[in-house]
């Protein structure tokens, strides 16, 4: 009966620590803004992985032909000309633990660079966003701030 | 006195009664090629088929022929429900083991395939009014275990048509990965240029190209 009841209690205890997971993985959904205040970018989830595109720019248009912004150094010559707003910079981010997400990638639309990138949260209203190439010793962070919706 | 007339003179390497066959056959083969050895040309001959033959093994490995199978993924419904607002929407579709049944029936084995390209991605969609609510479309593939991937973009939306024909990336390193992956993701992500209360219902149809080795 003992050992019915802590299987039981064990079962109970992994599912919800399964469902408490997940949940702090989904903490960073939502819209958020890098800290030079250019663009706004809707993390979404997409499978068990997590994504974020561009849905708002400062300057939606490309000062020079007066249209959208586009991705025009995007190293991909035949993908030049997906629009900017709607671009996805932020790909393939799993949640590892302890408000981490990881083996993630940054773009940057300003030189058509990819970074390996890991996200953390202190408090799930600021993110601090790491590109690196290599280690992430080299890297840059950056803070981005989460954008309430009224 | 060099190293090879030291070898010949190793007396171990004699044909004995006790010993196997295989032993013998090595004696016999050290044997000859000493013997050539008086004559420099028949040596110099010998290596040049030696390495003849390697050259060839190695060519014939090398070269070993690719064939090519084309395959549409028909129909891939991307949905997105309304109401949508004017600005960047995502459809999306998720597909499963879809390349199973054609690989079988091909008998392609997945660890023979050497790579998947796009060949050609468009999407339909019932009613070509509707086309004319969207400013540019971009498709993309996803799965677990490999990076998302953009395939495939139109910009501007050619308007009143029902269909689209969408521009194929140049680089399409990953898409092998995502097509075996045991589920993978199209993802859609359409501007729209007003709000609309509807749901966005679009079918795409990817040709894709797989090269493997019969």
């Amino acid at each position: 009966m003992k050992i019915k009841l802590t299987l039981i209690v064990m079962l109970i205890s992994a599912l919800s620590f399964t469902k408490v997971t997940e949940n702090n993985g989904d903490k960073i959904i939502g819209l958020w803004e890098p800290s030079n205040g250019k663009a706004r970018v809707k993390i979404e989830k997409i499978g068990t992985k997590y994504y974020g595109k561009i849905v708002w720019l400062k300057e939606p248009n490309d000062p020079t032909t007066q249209k959208p912004k586009v991705d025009k150094n995007n190293p991909d010559t035949a993908m030049r000309n997906v629009p900017l707003k709607g671009y996805r910079m932020l790909k393939d981010f799993t949640y590892k633990e302890k408000d981490e997400w990881i083996d993630g990638t940054i773009y940057d639309p300003e030189n058509g660079t990819t970074y390996s990138c890991i996200i953390t949260t202190k408090d799930g209203n600021v993110l601090n966003i790491r590109g690196y190439i290599g280690v992430k010793a080299l890297g840059r962070t950056d803070t981005w701030k989460k954008i309430t919706v009224k | 006195m060099n190293l090879l007339t030291k070898f010949t003179k190793i007396k171990c390497l004699k044909p004995q009664k006790n010993k196997t066959c295989l032993y013998n056959l090595v004696y016999n083969s050290v044997n000859h090629y000493f013997r050539c050895k008086k004559n420099r040309k028949m040596q110099i001959e010998i290596k040049n088929y030696f390495w003849g033959a390697i050259l060839t093994t190695l060519l014939m490995g090398c070269g070993s022929e690719t064939k090519v199978e084309s395959f549409t993924i028909e129909n891939i419904n991307l949905v997105a429900e309304g109401p949508l607002y004017e600005g960047s929407n995502t459809a999306q579709a998720e597909l499963k083991n879809m390349l199973t049944s054609f690989l079988e029936t091909k008998k392609i084995k997945p660890e023979n395939i050497e790579n998947i390209t796009i060949q050609s991605c468009n999407l339909t969609i019932e009613d070509s009014a509707n086309f004319n609510i969207f400013q540019s479309i971009n498709i993309q593939l996803a799965s677990e275990n490999s990076e998302m991937q953009n395939i495939a973009i139109i910009n501007p939306i050619a308007k009143n048509k029902n269909i689209q024909l969408l521009k194929v990336a140049e680089k399409q390193e990953k898409i092998k990965d995502i097509l075996l992956d045991k589920m993978c993701f199209v993802v859609a992500d359409a501007i729209i240029v007003a709000d609309t209360a509807m749901n966005i219902n679009l079918n795409c149809n990817l040709t894709i190209n797989i090269k493997y080795i019969p």
